[in-house]
């Protein structure tokens, strides 16, 4: 168990940090925002690309992103058999996840935004009456946030490289079997106002296009499958139903 | 069904709004939505026959591709488009009583959720449906739904939700609703949701998408 024992202060990176993601970064294309849409090939009709590359070249502006994540190391960090520890506060957050996250040397605990104006913009084209253009703004917005999730991890890991440390998946609450409600718990473990995000009474985060998470860190992690690939949502419309 | 009312129907379900729009590409310069139901009306077609027997029959073929997973939330929104540009030449004859709508549908997010894009697409396909529909937004309690109802005696309420902490509401606003009109029925739906739930907290029907919402009002008005 040699990572096991490192502590906080060894590893490269801050224990709190905030940071702005850059949107350039995200490399974001049409394509993308097409398969997020159902489009499976990445591709929608005329005249949806040309509207989708104007809402993608004005996204640029609007979006104020932020990414933040708390680590927490061994030994205020526990993986059990189906959730975790941090600190005395047990996360229930399922065997799936717990394996996920098995031979935690640290968690980062995240927080990304695409930030209020993005709301802003998503509410005043709403109401202007076009609810084609809406609707395209608020799936891009989905998938920036993600998309700058995944860039947030890739940084982390990156900098965790020289430790020979790896970066398990991102999972968080509402996913699997962890509950969503202990969305309330997770928040407790990042600063008051962290990245500008507020957590409602129903375990909502405002702004809408926010994910919260986590994920491990460490020399024995691995980076299993999550997300679509291991969902039983069988009414999701993003599962291909024509097979 | 008469030649021109069914050009209007393929030209809802493709989302060709009118002459002049791009869209759909293969379409590009023929008459849409907009031009053919204002030649309908001219010609002394029967408003309610343009609307149950053109444009509804193409949101119908839209939302039913739209379940099978054939277009997307795209083509969704331009068919809604097109529908829309039709039933602003339909208007009058509403306002007129020489149409009528089908009945009133009462959606809105529960309470505690922010979700409303489902619930938007539910609104437009209970509209191309023939319904008349009061949006009561997002984050909406259980005593805004009774409100509703009693000002629209006889309507039928969707409820939406996405988050299991806030489908759990819907059994409340069902139960107040249900109190003040045990007829009034209730529809739910959104991604966390199964049969088994809606069953469980007394609600008339479940549906993955809007076409199974109307698809169910259809067989219970029969
Ligand atoms: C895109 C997305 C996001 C986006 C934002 C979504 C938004 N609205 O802004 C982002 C990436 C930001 C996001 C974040 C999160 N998300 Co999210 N998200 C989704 C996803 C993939 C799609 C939602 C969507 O846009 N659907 C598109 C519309 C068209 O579909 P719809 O709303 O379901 O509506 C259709 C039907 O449901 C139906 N319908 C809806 N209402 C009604 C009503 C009636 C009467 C009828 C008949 C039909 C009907 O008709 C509509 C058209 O077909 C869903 C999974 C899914 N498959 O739905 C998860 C999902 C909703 N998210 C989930 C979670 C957990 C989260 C997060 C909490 C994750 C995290 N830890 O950070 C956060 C919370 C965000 C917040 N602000 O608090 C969970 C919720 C599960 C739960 N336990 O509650 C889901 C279900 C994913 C999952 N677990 O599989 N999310």
């Amino acid at each position: 168990m040699s990572g096991s024992l490192i502590q906080l202060d060894d590893t490269p990176l801050p224990p709190a940090s905030e940071v702005s993601i850059p949107f350039a970064e995200l490399h974001l294309d049409a394509a993308m925002v097409a398969r997020a849409l159902g489009y499976a090939d990445g591709v929608v009709p005329e005249p949806f690309e040309a509207l989708l590359t104007d809402v993608l070249e004005e996204a640029g502006h609007r979006v104020e992103m932020i990414g933040g994540y708390v680590l927490c190391s061994t030994p205020r960090v526990r993986i059990l058999e189906t959730g975790f520890e941090v600190d005395d506060q047990y996360f229930d957050a399922g065997r799936i996840i717990a394996l996920g996250l098995k031979h935690a040397d640290a968690l980062a605990v995240y927080l990304v935004t695409a930030g209020a104006g993005y709301q802003e913009w998503m509410r005043a084209v709403a109401a202007t009456g076009d609810p084609f253009r809406a609707c395209l703004i608020d799936a891009l917005g989905s998938e920036i946030v993600e998309r700058a999730a995944d860039k947030l991890l890739r940084d982390v890991e990156a900098a965790v490289k020289p430790m020979e440390w790896r970066a398990s998946a991102r999972y968080g609450p509402g996913y699997c079997d962890w509950k969503l409600a202990e969305q309330h718990q997770l928040f407790t473990l990042f600063p008051e106002g962290f990245c500008g995000v507020t957590l409602g009474e129903s375990a909502i985060m405002q702004p809408m296009k926010s994910v919260s998470g986590v994920f491990a860190l460490g020399a024995r992690v691995k980076h299993r499958a999550s997300g679509c690939s291991i969902c039983t949502m069988e009414n999701c419309f993003r599962r291909d139903k024509r097979k | 069904m008469s030649e021109i009312l069914e050009q209007i129907a393929t030209c809802c379900e493709r989302g060709k709004m009118n002459a002049g729009s791009p869209y759909p590409p293969d379409m590009r310069g023929q008459d849409g939505v907009d031009e053919l139901v204002r030649k309908a009306l001219d010609d002394g077609v029967d408003p309610n026959d343009i609307l149950t027997q053109g444009l509804m029959v193409g949101m119908s073929n839209v939302g039913r591709k739209f379940s099978n997973n054939e277009v997307f939330v795209p083509d969704l929104l331009m068919a809604a488009k097109a529908m829309t540009a039709g039933m602003d030449h339909l208007k009058p004859a509403f306002d007129s009583g020489a149409a009528t709508h089908k009945g009133v549908f009462v959606v809105g997010t529960v309470r505690g959720d922010l979700h409303d894009i489902g619930k938007n697409l539910v609104r437009m396909m209970m509209e191309g449906g023939g319904y008349e529909v009061v949006d009561l937004g997002v984050d909406v309690s259980p005593e805004q739904f009774v409100e509703a109802v009693k000002e629209h005696p006889g309507c039928v309420v969707g409820l939406s939700a996405l988050l299991t902490t806030t489908m759990v509401n819907m059994e409340e606003t069902v139960k107040q609703v249900k109190a003040i009109d045990e007829k009034a029925k209730v529809l739910v739906g959104g991604a966390p949701l199964t049969q088994e739930f809606a069953d469980k907290i007394g609600a008339d029907a479940y549906s993955p998408d809007p076409q199974g919402a109307l698809d169910y009002l259809a067989t219970a008005e029969a």
